[in-house]
């Protein structure tokens, strides 16, 4: 080596010591500034926080900026195994990278069909990673014929709970290897046959939605139904009605608690529940098919579900005001043994919250209904309220109606609106409306309201008031005084929520006094 | 009705301020809950708290006194939460108001809440400074916070190749 070379290998080693030192330098100044003090603990926290992009869902792609601000982070991130155990779409390119760093975390695969075209099936089956599955959720794939990533594996799966499947055919078995812990399955838009079914035998929970090729015949379901015996949840999608007129064969589901049949026709429905048998304590929710013969599906359920406790019906069509709820319900010596749940979607121009009320609440078997949802969304009209008819129900809970504007008390009885009466039914009507009280009429009802025993008002301490604008949470102080807190929600209407605040805590302050 | 008298308790912090307080309010810290607990005997010292100053105190006893009362999560319950819906609580608009302070107050409140064992004004700390992360690119976050680079050149070619997947995307 020349002199000159000698000194140039000399001054590299020297520069390479002072880039060493000025990094150490670098990340001791970073380790002194306000967000590193913050303790590892602590910070993997806000980078979990960070990760849910709206709250809700999960994105691993939102933390590989924090792994590229400074050399501490970039350690924090990386040793956090729960911030790489969601492999979805976004990090498609970075498999391999959150494979590794899950460590021995359970897995969440969540894959769209654009990710699917990488050779992700042969990615997986090479890894040593599947067994830590715990939940699988694969969409859109309905060009392939099969169900490839767990179909075509010997692999064990003993942490997998749940899978949900998008546009697939599943047509023989699956899960050779096991997966013991399988309980919710969710099928949506496949086609399934009976030789796959029988894989999913330990699922408690399914959701069968209609083949993305055509219909599910009310007998194909029928079968289906019967290799999954353990089935205490079932969301059923629209069915197909049988052509001929030959009885199915019997279905048990004794473990069954929950059953919604969605855009029910009587037809199908009356095949359906004539098949199927299962325990009276199931909730039934049933949502109605558009420009169907409301009239005979109420018929039909109150032949085959008259004794369930529970009934949710469903509907954004005029024809579900002709829904004939009067033989529904099971009347008991106490009256209270039935759960009716209202869901409106109104809003169009022929259907509004007043023509739902007119006409469906004379249908209601109000003296058996134990808890009464009233869910509207009626954005066109503003309307007056009354709810003298709902005194006898015993919890009534009405959300998103953005139309109200004032309270009306049709009975002057005074004994009906007295403080202990008027309370409990004021209290029913403000678990979910956002009325503003500065609307009131100015009649001798406001008065009534006024009077109002505030103390009775004790009762919502533990209620969170919720619609899709606002919630208003009640405070019960050790003193014996509320407190009401806005709580902001999307969609948020600040003043909207100030006002009813500010009017519930002046109203307690003026009838407490 | 006249309320119950309640129990004040002394604390002090570690510039020798000190601050009297209900008993109820002081147990969200649940340090503190256990310190009481383990006490038999009323004692007139103050409790030393030698990690927190007076200020931020004075700030964590505010969001004490509002939400006294409010039921304190179990070790139970905490496990059992679903981490999902643990993350869609949204922030409320009192605490949003309260943790609108500048960034040394807020690092030494969640600093505090650790200390003290206060999980939900922790998960209000946590989650403004999420808030202040997200949707930022690396660089942006680095002068958020005061964050020089340093990482070493074997660092920087692996962020140079995850950078072009992130652009293949």
């Amino acid at each position: 080596m020349t002199e000159n070379a000698m000194i140039i290998a000399q001054l590299d080693a020297e520069i390479e010591l002072l880039e060493n030192q000025l990094i150490l330098l670098r990340r001791t100044r970073n380790s002194h500034t306000l967000v590193n003090k913050l303790p590892p603990e602590v910070l993997s926290e806000v980078f979990l926080e960070v990760q849910h992009s709206d709250g809700v869902a999960r994105e691993t792609y939102n933390v590989i900026p924090m792994t590229h601000v400074c050399h501490d982070w970039r350690e924090l991130a990386l040793d956090c195994a729960s911030l790489w155990c969601h492999i979805d779409g976004s990090v498609a390119k970075w498999l391999d990278f959150c494979w590794d760093r899950s460590k021995e975390a359970d897995l969440i695969i969540d894959l769209p069909y654009s990710i699917l075209e990488f050779p992700i099936v042969a990615t997986l089956n090479q890894q040593n990673h599947l067994h830590q599955t715990q939940a699988v959720r694969l969409r859109n794939n309905h060009n392939r014929t099969v169900f490839p990533l767990l179909q075509n594996t010997d692999y064990a799966f003993p942490r997998l709970e749940a899978v949900w499947l998008h546009k697939f055919e599943l047509s023989g078995p699956a899960f050779s290897g096991g997966a013991p812990r399988l309980r919710i399955l969710v099928l949506e838009d496949c086609r399934v046959y009976p030789s796959a079914i029988k894989s999913f035998s330990t699922v408690t929970t399914l959701v069968l939605t209609r083949p993305f090729d055509g219909f599910l015949q009310v007998q194909d379901a029928i079968t289906l139904l019967s290799c999954l015996p353990q089935v205490e949840r079932l969301l059923l999608g629209q069915l197909h009605s049988q052509s001929t007129s030959q009885p199915l064969p019997p279905c048990h589901l004794p473990h069954l608690i929950f059953l919604s049949l969605a855009q029910v026709t009587d037809k199908w429905l009356t095949q359906f529940l004539s098949s199927i048998n299962f325990p009276d304590v199931a909730t039934v929710m049933v949502g109605l098919s558009a420009n169907r013969n409301c009239v005979e599906v109420s018929r039909v359920l109150s032949r085959y579900i008259q004794g369930h406790d529970c009934l949710t019906m469903m509907s954004g069509t005029p024809d579900s005001l002709r829904l004939d709820f009067s033989t529904l319900g099971r009347p008991s010596a106490s009256g209270h043994h039935f759960v009716l749940d209202l869901l409106f979607r109104t809003g169009q121009k022929d259907i509004f919250a007043s023509d739902v009320l007119r006409t469906i609440l004379p249908k209601l078997p109000l003296d058996s209904i134990e808890r009464l949802d009233l869910t509207y969304d009626d954005r066109l009209h503003q309307e007056h309220f009354c709810f003298e008819h709902f005194l006898n129900v015993e919890i009534l809970r009405i959300s998103d109606i953005h139309f109200l504007l004032s309270l009306k008390f049709k009975s002057q009885d005074p004994q009906r609106f007295g403080s202990s009466n008027l309370a409990p039914a004021l209290r029913k009507l403000i678990f979910g409306s956002p009325f503003d009280p500065a609307t009131l009429p100015q009649d001798d009802q406001l008065a009534l309201l006024q009077t109002l025993d505030a103390r009775a008002m004790v009762g919502l301490v533990d209620v969170i008031m919720e619609n899709r604008n606002v919630q208003l949470r009640a405070r019960h102080l050790p003193d014996q005084t509320v407190v009401w807190d806005t709580v902001p929600v999307e969609g948020y209407q600040p003043d909207m929520s100030l006002k009813l605040s500010d009017a519930l805590n002046d109203w307690y302050k003026l009838t407490t006094q | 009705m006249a309320a119950p008298a309640t129990q004040q308790i002394k604390i002090r912090c570690n510039d020798e301020k000190e601050f009297t307080v209900d008993r109820d309010v002081l147990e969200r810290s649940v340090l503190i809950k256990n310190m009481l607990e383990d006490v038999t005997e009323q004692q007139d010292a103050p409790i030393p708290l030698p990690n927190v100053s007076g200020p931020v105190m004075a700030k964590v006893l505010e969001y004490c006194t509002h939400h006294r009362g409010e039921p304190l999560p179990s070790a139970d319950t905490e496990q059992s939460q679903d981490e999902t819906r643990k993350r869609t609580t949204d922030i409320s608009e009192w605490d949003q108001k309260f943790i609108t302070v500048d960034q040394e107050m807020l690092f030494e409140i969640i600093l505090a809440a650790n200390y003290l064992d206060i999980k939900s004004l922790l998960d209000v700390g946590c989650k403004t400074v999420a808030n202040m992360i997200k949707g930022k690119t690396p660089e942006e976050i680095r002068k958020l916070f005061n964050i020089v680079n340093d990482f070493t050149p074997e660092e920087e070619a692996q962020i140079k190749k995850e950078n072009e997947w992130a652009e293949d995307r």
